[in-house]
This record gives structure tokens, sequence and C-alpha cells, in this order.
């Protein structure tokens, strides 16, 4: 047994927790505010014509009869049950019901309700309503399709057919008209299973998922038809209470954590409808084990949130569609790893502040791949350091490898690996190699704090080449500075 | 006088009920209150020291009974401040069929000196009060007679000991600071009650209590009051004991050429000091405007923020008057959804006056100026939809009320280039009019005049430019209406109007108006 919920379609009163959709939540309400008004403007109409175009139809309002619409729901099956139409999935559903007006008509009879001519006005409405609609799905490509429900008012109008069907790449989807009592209709919008979502698999994360390596989250939502176009990180600030900056406590306000989301777009040039594309996609990551968060917070035209369960924490993935120009569409997957917020905090905090320098020991296994805890590390310490401008040929990014104490070679070599790891893993991550000066030949410097006993230090300086005193102009010291004190003459630094 | 009065707000609910059970309608008077406080909590009644300064010196037999009993409280509040001199009221007079309460007109309320009623040679307050709110209106001390405990009637001739002046106004300004002072209390009296304010509003309370023994009644700085609906306005007076006569014109005898309603309330002060009042209220949108306060040939005028009867965004807000004298509040809404007072207006349209027709007339004009205008949103009406929404919001008021319309649109004699009505001052406060809305107008003639072959006529004829308007209409539905079955009422409209502009061509006008632009026929 399937259960359904029903969602009111574009409802912007239950904002949700999101930034995205409280955003649109705001602009929809603002919005709604400013189309007040206009007296023939009905910002439920309104609402209800949105989900007709997110499946693609051009909505256009019938001249008779003049429509204000009752409610849409968003018909969703639970994603827990088992069996459904289409392999455990039933297709989302769009149910959109609308009373008429027909006072104003010219050729509009007189009548008091339930007399025979007020009913009659308002079959006539009815079926001259199915009719508008009807031409209009015909000319999007529908055709008039069996299996139709409904039950045609007694009306001087023919009304024929009250279901329309088109197949296309991403499937079939279908319009279907229902009579609801004498002044009212009900239109359902179906998405049904197609081609796009044949296509559309979308792996699971699995233990080795990395939220930290770009190429990992990637392929977690590559789509058929969609090409990767971007990835960027941003860090947004998030208040953490009873956390504390380098061992001082700062009271009840907390720190600020900076969480790390990852955006990855992807983007098409022939897309199928929204409805079509958001139905198969939902589909696909139901599948791969993520389960759909839009029962429980606000759902908002063209976005979907989803969340999948690792042991160590919760994903959290929402979907954006944005119409581009030359009709690209963009899908935007941001993306979060909640279990990544909580351990990044330590880290995070000895970040606080204007960063100059790190250091990082890190950890690899047997086969030399970085751990876990070196992997969060050099991916927030990165995060959180400023890249050298371009202009500024004077900014050096330097390396050092560091170790504790004692001369032995092989601690040396030790440290200048993870030195040199650290300058791959910047390259990797968008900085210039040119600008990244790793320093493998200085004898390795103690280490400043956490008991780390092989690693590398990460400085922001500015480098330039200076005469040295006292001897000839061409003989130059590349001098370096560290928040505007000369720290050391740093020889290669400044080429 | 104030009233202690706790638990204010359960008590208001009382006295709605009470009032509704003994049939005083909607004027409810906070007075009521200081009968219902003993049931709940002992009495105490204050005085107001701003009022006892104002008071005109009395015998001093009444005890300054007559200041503190002012023509502004009812005869149940002054039967408690009377027991607090040892006078005990009869509040259960008039037969038992007849309360005193629902009576009407002047009675006299007799306080006896003993609780065991009239006794010869003890004294007895008498006020005089108008029922069936029960203002007071005199308060008058006299002695009882042994025939008096015969015959109690006797009592109104006996001679009186002390008549009361009580209140007497020096001048206008002080009138004026005492109608204002009234608006403050019932907005912000109520912080009295313990239990809605904090400390530092009792706190303020206080002080103001203090000030107004100290400096009299606060002097109004000049400003508009805060008044609200002009209901609540009149509600406020009547409350203060103004009686007030159902609106009218002012001036009264502008017969129709005012946009102005008036409210004209009274009262007597036991001085037989004449105070009037007079509410102004802007007919054009229910707000009240003024509260034009006079004593004695001399007047100040008040003016007044308040806020139109229905405030609903497409809802317009006026009043109008019927050939009866009788004013009523109107609202009509453009948007065929929200409510209005339409059922109202479209029948009893002919029994209005002139002046009302003319500002129906208006409103609807606003209104589809409004209506025929795309939607700011991606998806609007049609725009025939639009012109025939609108032009419903007319015709629905019948004939006389579209050729005002037309009047306005077109011109006085329908000939092109006489029309118009931006800025003509005959036109009476008509707004400026959209090619649309003319169109609409036009539209609205068809409807009245039975959709006939010829009734756009008129219309382009006087402004040719309307052609263009539908044109536009016909053109966006044209390759929809012809996917539809005849009967399809999209299609119908359609056909009807294209007949009508089709008819108006083949009859050759439009060479009569060189002027008039050439549009194409088809976009198919």
């Amino acid at each position: 047994m399937m259960c359904k919920t029903r969602r009111p379609y574009g409802n912007s009163e239950a904002a949700g927790s999101s930034f995205p959709n409280k955003f649109v939540a705001v602009l929809l309400t603002v919005a709604s505010v400013a189309a007040a008004a206009h007296p023939l403007d009905d910002p439920k109409l309104r609402q209800c014509l949105r989900g007709w175009e997110d499946w693609g139809l051009a909505a256009r309002l019938p001249y008779f009869p003049r429509l204000h619409a009752g409610n849409c729901f968003v018909e969703e099956p639970d994603a827990t049950a088992a069996q459904g139409s289409f392999g455990g999935l039933k297709p989302r559903r769009l149910k959109l019901e609308f009373g008429f007006d027909t006072q104003w008509y010219p050729g509009s009879s007189s009548g008091t309700p339930g007399s025979a001519s007020y009913d009659h006005r308002y079959k006539d409405a009815a079926a001259a309503a199915i009719q508008h609609f009807a031409r209009l799905l015909i000319a999007q490509g529908y055709r008039p399709a069996g299996g139709a429900a409904a039950t045609e008012p007694q009306t001087a109008l023919a009304i024929g057919p009250s279901a329309y069907e088109r197949a296309s790449s991403g499937g079939v989807r279908r319009v279907e008209f229902r009579p609801m009592g004498i002044d009212r209709l009900a239109i359902m919008l179906e998405q049904k299973r197609g081609a796009l979502r044949e296509d559309m698999r979308l792996p699971a994360p699995d233990a080795s998922f990395d939220f930290t390596a770009p190429a990992s989250a990637r392929r977690l939502f590559a789509l058929p038809g969609f090409v990767f176009v971007g990835d960027r990180i941003v860090f947004l600030g998030h208040r953490l209470p009873g956390t504390t900056i380098g061992g001082s406590g700062t009271g009840a306000e907390g720190i600020i954590v900076k969480v790390p989301v990852r955006t990855i777009s992807f983007q098409t040039e022939n897309p199928a409808p929204k409805g079509e594309v958001d139905a198969a996609l939902r589909e696909a990551l139901l599948q791969a084990g993520w389960k759909s968060l839009n029962e429980q917070v606000h759902y908002v035209r063209g976005d979907s949130l989803y969340r999948y369960s690792l042991s160590r924490g919760d994903l959290d993935a929402g979907f954006f569609y944005v119409d581009g120009p030359a009709a690209h569409t963009t899908l935007h997957v941001e993306f979060t790893d909640l279990s990544l917020a909580f351990r990044i905090t330590s880290l995070v905090n000895r970040f606080h502040g204007q960063v100059q320098d790190w250091e990082i020991a890190p950890e690899f296994d047997a086969s030399g791949n970085a751990a876990e805890r070196t992997r969060d590390e050099i991916f927030v310490f990165a995060a959180h350091t400023s890249r050298p401008a371009p202009n500024d040929a004077s900014a050096k990014i330097l390396v050092t490898p560091i170790a504790s104490q004692g001369n032995e070679r092989a601690r040396h070599d030790a440290a200048r690996h993870a030195a040199r790891w650290v300058v791959e893993q910047l390259v990797q991550r968008g900085w210039h190699r040119s600008r990244i000066h790793l320093l493998e030949d200085v004898h390795p410097p103690r280490l400043k704090e956490f008991g780390v006993e092989l690693g590398a230090r990460v400085t922001t300086m500015a480098c330039k080449a200076r005469p040295e005193p006292g001897a000839t102009p061409e003989k130059t010291n590349c001098e370096c500075r560290e928040k505007g004190t000369v720290v050391s003459t740093m020889p290669g630094a400044c080429s | 006088m104030f009233v202690r009065a706790p638990r204010l707000k359960a008590y208001l609910a009382l006295i709605v009920i009470a009032a509704a059970a003994i049939g005083l309608g909607h004027v409810g008077s906070l007075d009521f209150l200081a009968e219902w406080v003993p049931f709940w909590r002992s009495a105490r009644v204050w005085t107001d020291p701003a009022l006892d300064r104002l008071a005109a010196p009395e015998p001093k037999e009444l005890k300054r009974l007559s200041a503190r009993i002012s023509p502004f409280v009812t005869v149940f509040t002054a039967a408690h401040v009377a027991a607090a001199e040892g006078y005990f009221c009869d509040l259960s007079q008039g037969s038992a069929a007849v309360p005193l309460r629902v009576t009407t007109g002047e009675r006299t309320v007799v306080c006896a000196e003993d609780m065991e009623g009239l006794r010869p040679g003890r004294r007895v307050l008498l006020l005089r009060a108008r029922f069936p709110l029960g203002f007071v209106r005199g308060v008058e001390l006299k002695r009882v007679t042994p025939e008096v405990t015969q015959n109690p009637q006797l009592l109104l001739t006996l001679p009186s000991i002390a008549v009361g002046k009580g209140v007497v106004f020096p001048d206008v300004g002080v009138f004026a600071d005492f109608i204002v002072d009234r608006f403050f209390l019932n907005y912000h009296g109520l912080c009295f009650e313990e239990q809605v304010v904090d400390a530092a509003a009792q706190l303020l309370c206080s002080h103001q209590l203090s000030e107004r023994a100290r400096h009299g009644l606060p002097r109004w700085n000049g400003q508009p009051i805060s008044a609200g609906r002009h209901e609540q306005v009149q509600l406020t007076l009547r409350q203060a004991g103004f009686e007030c006569a159902p609106p009218g014109l002012d001036p009264p005898d502008t017969a129709g050429a005012s946009d102005t309603y008036a409210v004209r309330c009274a009262l007597r002060t036991f001085a037989e000091q004449a105070l009037d009042v007079t509410l102004l209220i802007d007919a054009r949108d229910s707000r009240p405007r003024a509260l034009r306060v006079a004593i004695g040939g001399e007047h100040r005028v008040i003016p007044l923020s308040g806020r139109p009867v229905f405030e609903h965004p497409d809802t317009a807000s006026f009043m109008v008057q019927f050939d009866s004298g009788e004013v009523r509040d109107a609202a009509l809404s453009s948007s065929l959804r929200s409510q209005d007072t339409s059922h109202v207006l479209i029948p009893g349209y002919a029994r209005l006056d002139e002046h009302s027709r003319r500002r129906i007339v208006n409103v609807l004009l606003a209104q589809m100026n409004d209506v025929v205008e795309p939607s700011k949103e991606h998806v609007s009406p049609p725009l025939l939809q639009r012109l025939d929404i609108a032009a419903y919001l007319l015709a629905r008021f019948g004939t006389d009320a579209v050729s005002r319309a037309q009047h306005l649109a077109l011109g006085r004699s329908g000939v092109p280039g006489e029309g118009a009505n931006a800025g003509d001052p005959s036109a009476g406060g008509a707004p400026k009019l959209s090619l649309s809305a003319i169109a609409a107008i036009a539209l609205a003639g068809c409807r009245v005049a039975g959709e006939g072959q010829d009734c756009l006529r008129p219309a382009i004829a006087a402004r040719p430019e309307v052609r263009g308007i539908f044109i536009s209409a016909l053109d966006e539905l044209r390759m929809q209406v012809n996917d539809f079955p005849e009967s399809h009422p999209t299609r119908e409209r359609h056909a009807l109007l294209d007949r009508q502009i089709a008819a108006f061509e083949h009859k050759g006008d439009l060479s009569a108006y060189p002027h008039t632009p050439t549009y194409p026929r088809s976009v198919q």
C-alpha cells in the first residue's frame, strides 16, 4: 500500500531550513504582494500555473471562463514503499484545481445557484476550459489518450477526450481533466517512466566516497545528457556554540565554523522539461539510496532536496535548475557532508582570524594514500588560505619541510615527502605551481606546536629581491616578509 | 469620570452581551461597566480632576456632586457617585414590564438619602437622564414632603434646594481639548487596567492624572488625531454623551453638489450650554476627515486621520445617499472575488441621489482603468476578457451608469473632438481614462443596448483609436477560436465583436475620419 503525501504546490508559508528555499520564498512573497495590485491577479492561480509550466507546458489563461485557483498539490508516493507501478516507484503527480467566474460573460445567463440555468452556465464553463487547455496541449505535441476517467459534464459542448499524452525522450507525460462538481475543474499532470529514467543511474555513496575530492563528488551526480561545467566550494559560516578559539573561551557566543558546501554544476543544451528531469532524477536518487526531504521542507519550484545516510553522518544534496541563454539549462547540485562539518570544527579553530601560515603532518597508509584526517586537513587549510593574487608577483606560498628534532637523513626525507605532497594538493586545488615555492634544501626547522614530528609548514609571504647591503646592485637577496616583518631570506623564492 | 475597571476585556464582552440583551443596539457605553463592577470587585470611582476644574460653583449642599456627575456619564455610573455621598438611586424605576434601560426619552431617577426610600424631611437627589443610554442631563436636590411619600410624582413639582450647573466650558478651545481628550481616553484610557499594562505605563497614567489635576485637560496640539473609521468616531462621541443625527450632506443645502457628509452631534450641559460636534466624512472614500466643534457661535476644526470603512486592496470604499435621505457606506470590488455591497447598490441604483450615482460611476471608471491593463505578471488574462470584465463592472448598473460613463469618455455630444474626460471640470472628479477603458465603456454600451450590430458605432465614431483596441483583442484570440467548435463561448464572443467591428467598416464610416489609423485585420 502506497502512502501518498500531498503538499501544496508553491506554498511559500512553510519556508524550509535551507538558504535557497528561504530566499526563493521571500522572493515569492514579495512577488505575491506586488502582484496584488492588479484586480484580476490571483496569486494562488499564478502558483498553480507555475506547476503547469514546470511540466513544460505553456500557461495561457482562457478567455472563458475566468479561472481562479482552488488548490494545487504535488502528490508524491512514499519512497519506502516496495511496490508500485514503476519498479517500486509511482510517478509524481501534480494536481491543479480551478474554479470559474462566468457572470461577466456577455452571453451569461442569469440564475441562482441550484437553478437549471446556473448549472448549465457552469457546465459550459468546465467544457470551455477543457477545450482551451486541450488546444494548448495538442499544439505542444500531446495527443488524446485512452483510459480517461473523467465524467463529462452535460453540456452543449462536446468536450472530447479528457486525457492527453505526449511521448518524449524523457518518457510519457499525461494530462487528465476531471470536472469536480459543476464549478470546478481539476487537471492532473503525471510523469510516466520513460527513456530518460532508463538511462539515469546514479551510484550510491560508498565507503570510498570522499567529499573533499572533486572527482569523487562529481561522479556521484553525473546525469545522462548533462555535461559537467563547474565545481566550487563555498564555506558558509555557522555559529557553533560552546566552542573555543585557540584555547581561550568565547563564552556563549561560540565561534563561526565554516561548513563547506560543494556546488557541482551540469549543463545541457537540449533539456527535457524540468518536471521530467526532476522526476527522473528523483527516481534515480531514490534508487541509489537517497531519501527525499521534500516532504519535510518547503518545496519551491525547480528545487528538491535529498539526504543520504552514511555511517559517519549524512550527506545532503539540493538540486536547482537555472534557465540560461540559448536554451541552456544548468543544474546546480549543492552538496554538503554534514559529518565533515563537525570534524573540521577543531581545524577551523586553528584558522580563526587572518591566516598566514599553517602546519600539517600528513599521515599515509601503507599504499601511500592520505588518511581521512589528513584529507580533511588539507581540504580545510587549502580552502582557508588566500590564493596569491594574479597581479601580485611577490605573493608566494612557501612550503617548508619541518621535523621535530634530530638530524637523521630519513626524517628529513620524510619531511620533504610531506612537503611535496602538500604542494601537489595545493596545485590540484587550483593554486598555480609557479606561485608555490618548495624550500626543500633548507634545514628543516623545528615544529612550532602540536607535537607533530614530521610535516610541512605553509606560509603566505611577500618576497622581493633586494640589493644586499654593502654589495654591488647586481647582488640581491630574496627577502620574504610575513605580516610585514622580514622573517628570512629565501634563496630562489623570488625567481 | 474615570472608572477603575479591572479585567476590562472580560467586562467589555459582558457589556456587549448585556447591551444586545436589552436591545440597546450598537451603542455600548463603557459607563455601563460601572454597574457591573461591584459584582466582580469592589468599585472605586475616580473623578476626573480635569473636568472637576471646569465645574461651575454650586451650592455646598450638592457636595460638588454635579461636578462629578457630568453630562458625559450615564445615570448608572452617577448612581455610584451618589452612593458614595449617601444617596441611593432607585434604578428599578419604571414598570416591571418596561425596565428603566429600555425606556426612551427623558426620565428622572430618584436617589433617596435613605436606603428605605422617600421619608419626609430627608433630602433627595434627582438625576434627570436621557434614555435609553441614560446620560445625565441635570442634577437637582430637593427635600421630601409628606405628600410625596404618598404620591412620588409630586417630587417633580417640589422646589429645589440646589440645582447643579456642572461642567461649563469657558471657550471653544477648551471644548476642542475635551473632544480630543475623549479620543485619547478611548484609545489609551484602558491603561488603568493593571493587567494589560506594565508598571511603567501605570506610572505614566498616574502622572497624567496628576497633570490633569494641576493643569486641566491636556491641550490639543493642533495636529490631526488618529480616529479609525467613521463609525468609531461616532461611537466615541456617543460614548461621551452626545446624541448624533443620521449623516447628511455638508453643507445641507448643497443639493448634492458636495462630497462631504456630516454627522451632527449635540449635547446640552446642566447649565444649558449647547455643545455641538460635527463629524465630516469624505464620501469619496468614506474616511473621517475632521471634527467641527462649536460653542455659542465659535468653532474649531480638528483634522482627523481616519481609515475607510472597507480596506481590501481591490475594493473601493465610499458613501452614497438615497433619495429618501438615507446615507450608507458602500464598497465595490473590481476583482469579482471579494465581498462588496454591489448586491445593494445595483438594485438600489435608481433610488440614489444624483451625486451618489456620479460617485459610483467615478469609482467604476477608476476600477475599469485598472482592470483593462495587463497584469505585471507573466500570466495575464486575454485582453478581451479584461475588456469584458471591465464592461460588466459598469453595465451591471444599467443604462444610466453606462450613459454617464459614455458622457465622460466620449463627450457630451458624442461628436469626435468634443469629448474626452481629461481635465474636464464637469467630469466631477472622474479619472482620466485609458483608451482600453474607453473601449470597455463602449462594450458596456453594447451590453445595455442588447449587443446590436451597430452598438460600437458611437464610440468608434467619437474615438476612432478605440477600434485598434478591439482589433488587438480579436487578434489575440483569433488563432485559438479557429480550433474551437462554433458553440464555444470564446468563439461566439469573438464572432460577435468581429461582426460589430465589421459592420462599422462596411458602412464606410472610417472615410469620415481620415486620421483613423489602419489596422491589419488578420494575423492568421
